[in-house]
């Protein structure tokens, strides 16, 4: 794990001291300035990312007695111990935003050999970076290290040490002269040259309208997709034709690319000298812009859904018309349905009748005499029930009412609803029947009955005409449209009246009480038998006297 | 963010009964950035359940943000993007969706926060996104361009402790079942307001410096607004209201539903309030 670690630091000192300015980017000098840090820590886990100006990031996890740089394993440490404590310490400075801050004294710091290894590999990453910040801090971190490199190191170390370093030389010299190629650091590599099957495939399935708005492109365009990669780089003067995806990966763009660039859980860097002929699209992705995007930097503002229709059968099959026989049976189930909810309401205004007929006589009243104020009350109850439920259910001391106020709620609305089909009971029979058969059929259940008849016959031609829907499915919707407007207006007058006439309990908007009507022509009729008599018996008295 | 909204009053309805739940598993995420040289940040906030504080920052920080939440109730989402200077952050603290209702009465839902710093070096157009959180929003000394704050079941508090290094043109507050408090409005340089509460009390106070003339629309549902005013700043209120008292002392009543303040043709600055409202009470008072 020294050995690795010596390694490592080497391989920056290398790198640092060999990479031509063209590898490093434009921006040599600030090449490890850190521009960003994140950390998150769990009772198991802490971590450090930073994303430095360069556009290269680094990850450094302390998970379950692991120390992993950059998703690798780097060494291991106690947990709970002194590293992991320190570790903390250094992570909170770091969460002000001065990773330096907390430097000295992780720095600082004595562990135990079981962090020794994880302690320096830290370090040896770390060094370079806090020297960006300090430069005194840095300057002495790092002749620590070297010290401590210099003091760790035998004899054989530092042969494989040098030899270690010979090779990197060698990957260095063959990195300048593949210059103008991209450098695709770890992850996986997929080119899609020939994606017109697959175009066609994402057509079938519904998904090439979503991905054509998204990419704003050409599905037939190849395609290439970088998943997981530490980095993936296109130095300047390189070119890509391809659309790039970058798939958690972090790329640097120096070059120019034709296509539009899609980055998902990821960063991207497009560096002055970059030149982008398409759009960038960022999917929880930082992107950081210097050079040109002649197209546009968007962010789906959420992730569009892919929502995947259903595929399309080869032979379509026209869907069939319902058969008159299952509009029939519909129809039936409709008026069904219908006669139930009559039987129901019916049943529970007999009890209503029977138990508060007082009451009941009285919010039918008020809805017959006050129809527009019980209409306008009813309409202000409905408006408000939700705004007032609300407030009772956020201040404590109300909160306890709230089943009491919807249950209230519910049998004011049934209350009047009765009391709506009452009085539509009520007028029709003074309407359709004579003064005598009036009196015969003047008791409220017969006005309930017969009023919720009235109320409810719209669905009832609703059913019938649906049976017959291809002749008269204009009056069936006329009609089902119609019955429901019909039943929101005697629902909310006959709450309005239930509120105003405080559950049947004033009069304040009823009628006054009438006596019973007596038609004068009846009256008449009635009187003049007695009137007859009357006078015979007069003439009679008279033609004894005389 | 209506998953937000029914998660926010779920743990109302859960609140008195909330209490420290053993199952929570609370990760500390914090992020600062620094500033390069950016000439503008655009930044929304989407926090369903929490504490929230916001205030101004260290200038060579675009941004410092830090969030402690139950990740296993909870996600946070953060996206920066920037373009020729101007940058964007979102930042998103919501429900997941493996969170189960039935467990919201055991969520110790105050103990995630989330505190954001922002940089006063630059112009900055804020939205912000609030479910069930009681939020201290500090916008003194920030250079505030834009600025739309809606809340849903929460107790907010809005201050502008120094004034606004920009003008804004136009500030948008939008209040649920909430105590909403905005304080030295004078300072927020806002042009135009808007500020309307569904239920609850909405306290607007109007001090500060004052170097400009507002107008601003008040729309409340249910509840009651206190509008204070500072005596020097001349104040008209055109009001319209069902159900509403409405107490001004110290105004003279036109026609129309109109008040003006006695200093209106003297003031060097003015006030053009409308307000409305439908069942609670407004009361006005000078400074």
């Amino acid at each position: 794990m020294l050995k690795h670690v010596r390694y490592t630091g080497l391989l920056i000192l290398v790198l640092a001291a060999t990479v031509p300015t063209e590898v490093a980017g434009q921006t040599a000098q600030a090449v490890d300035e850190i521009v960003q840090t994140s950390v998150a820590l769990t009772g198991d886990e802490a971590i450090l990312h930073v994303e430095l100006a360069s556009g290269r990031s680094l990850q450094i996890v302390l998970s379950d007695g692991q120390v992993l740089i950059d998703g690798d394993e780097a060494g291991r440490y106690a947990p709970g111990g002194a590293l992991e404590s320190a570790w903390r310490d250094l992570l909170r400075e770091a969460s002000l935003g001065e990773l330096g801050s907390g430097w000295a004294s992780f720095f600082g710091s004595e562990f135990g050999n079981t962090d020794a290894g994880a302690t320096q590999a830290i370090r040896a990453v770390l060094v370079p970076l806090v020297a960006g910040i300090s430069a005194d801090a840095g300057a002495e971190a790092q002749a620590v290290a070297a010290a401590e490199i210099q003091e760790a190191a035998t004899a054989q170390e530092a042969a494989e040490t040098e030899a270690a370093a010979a090779s990197v030389a060698a990957q260095v010299e063959a990195l300048e002269g593949i210059l103008l190629d991209e450098v695709i650091v770890g992850g996986l590599v997929v080119e899609l040259t020939q994606v017109k099957g697959l175009a066609r495939q994402l057509v079938r399935i519904g998904l090439a309208p979503e991905l054509e708005r998204l990419l704003n492109g050409d599905l037939e365009m190849p395609v290439r997709i970088v998943i997981d990669a530490d980095e993936y780089r296109l130095p300047e003067g390189a070119a890509l034709d391809e659309m790039l995806l970058l798939v958690e990966s972090n790329g640097v763009v120096a070059g120019t690319i034709r296509s539009n660039v899609l980055v998902a859980d990821g960063t991207l860097l497009i560096l002055p000298t970059a030149r982008i002929e398409g759009d960038v699209i960022a999917i929880d992705a930082t992107v950081t812009n210097q050079g040109t995007v002649e197209g546009t930097i968007r962010e789906p503002r959420h992730p569009a859904p892919v929502v995947v229709a259903p595929a399309t059968p080869r032979v379509r099959m026209r869907q069939r018309a319902p058969s008159a026989l299952s509009r029939v049976t519909s129809g039936l189930g409709s008026l069904a349905k219908t006669v139930a909810m009559y039987l129901l309401f019916a049943f529970m205004g007999a009890l209503i009748v029977y138990f508060f007929r007082g009451q009941l006589e009285t919010v039918s009243d008020t809805v017959s005499f006050s129809f527009g104020r019980s209409f306008l009350a009813g309409l202000a109850a409905e408006v408000l029930f939700l705004p007032i439920g609300l407030v009772m259910t956020v201040l404590v001391v109300t909160a306890i009412a709230v089943p009491f106020y919807v249950i209230g709620f519910g049998l004011l609305s049934l209350l009047g609803y009765t009391a709506v089909a009452h009085a539509a009971g009520e007028n029709l029979t003074r309407r359709r029947f004579s003064w005598t058969d009036r009196m015969r059929r003047a008791n409220s259940y017969y006005y309930v009955l017969n009023g919720l008849g009235v109320l409810l016959a719209l669905f009832v031609g609703a059913a019938i005409t649906h049976m017959a829907y291809p002749l008269l499915g204009w009056a069936h919707d006329l009609l089902i449209v119609s019955a429901w407007i019909l039943t929101w207006i005697a629902a909310t007058s006959g709450l309005g009246a239930a509120l105003l006439s405080r559950a049947g309990t004033r009069r304040t908007y009823a009628r006054p009480r009438e006596l019973p009507e007596l038609p004068a022509d009846s009256l008449a009729e009635e009187m003049e038998p007695i009137e007859r008599r009357a006078e015979a018996r007069r003439r009679a008295e008279r033609s004894d006297e005389s | 963010m209506r998953a937000s909204v029914i998660l926010a009053v779920a743990v109302m309805l859960a609140g008195p009964a909330a209490a420290p739940a053993a199952g929570q598993s609370w990760r500390t995420e914090a992020k600062a950035r620094q500033y390069r040289g950016q000439e503008f940040l655009d930044v929304k906030i989407t926090y369903a359940v929490g504490r929230f504080e916001l205030r101004k920052g260290a200038d060579h920080l675009l941004y410092r943000l830090d969030s402690r939440y139950d990740e296993d109730a909870f996600d946070l989402r953060s996206n920066y993007l920037e373009s020729e200077g101007r940058g964007s952050l979102r930042i998103e603290i919501d429900d997941n969706d493996d969170i189960d209702l039935r467990d919201l009465k055991d969520y110790d839902y105050e103990a995630g926060n989330l505190t954001l710093d922002l940089t006063g070096a630059i112009p900055l157009a804020l939205d912000l996104e609030m479910g069930a959180v009681e939020a201290q929003l500090d916008l003194g000394g920030l250079k505030l361009r834009r600025l739309s704050l809606q809340t849903g079941a929460s107790d907010t508090r809005v201050s502008f402790s120094e004034p606004n290094r920009e003008a804004a043109e136009f500030c948008t507050f939008k209040a649920g079942a909430a105590s909403f408090r905005v304080d030295d409005l004078g300072n927020s340089g806002c042009r135009r307001m808007q500020v309307s509460g569904g239920i609850g009390r909405l306290t607007l106070d109007f001090s500060g410096d004052w170097d400009h003339d507002a107008t601003g629309d008040i729309n409340v549902g249910l509840g009651t607004v206190q509008i204070r005013v500072p005596a020097e700043l001349g104040v008209r209120i055109e009001k319209s209201t069902f159900l509403m008292s409405f107490d001004a002392p110290g105004f003279e009543k036109q026609d129309g539903g109109v008040w003006l303040s006695r200093n209106w043709d003297t003031a060097e600055h003015h006030l053009t309030l409308s307000v409305s409202g439908v069942l609670g009470g407004v009361e006005v008072d000078r400074i």
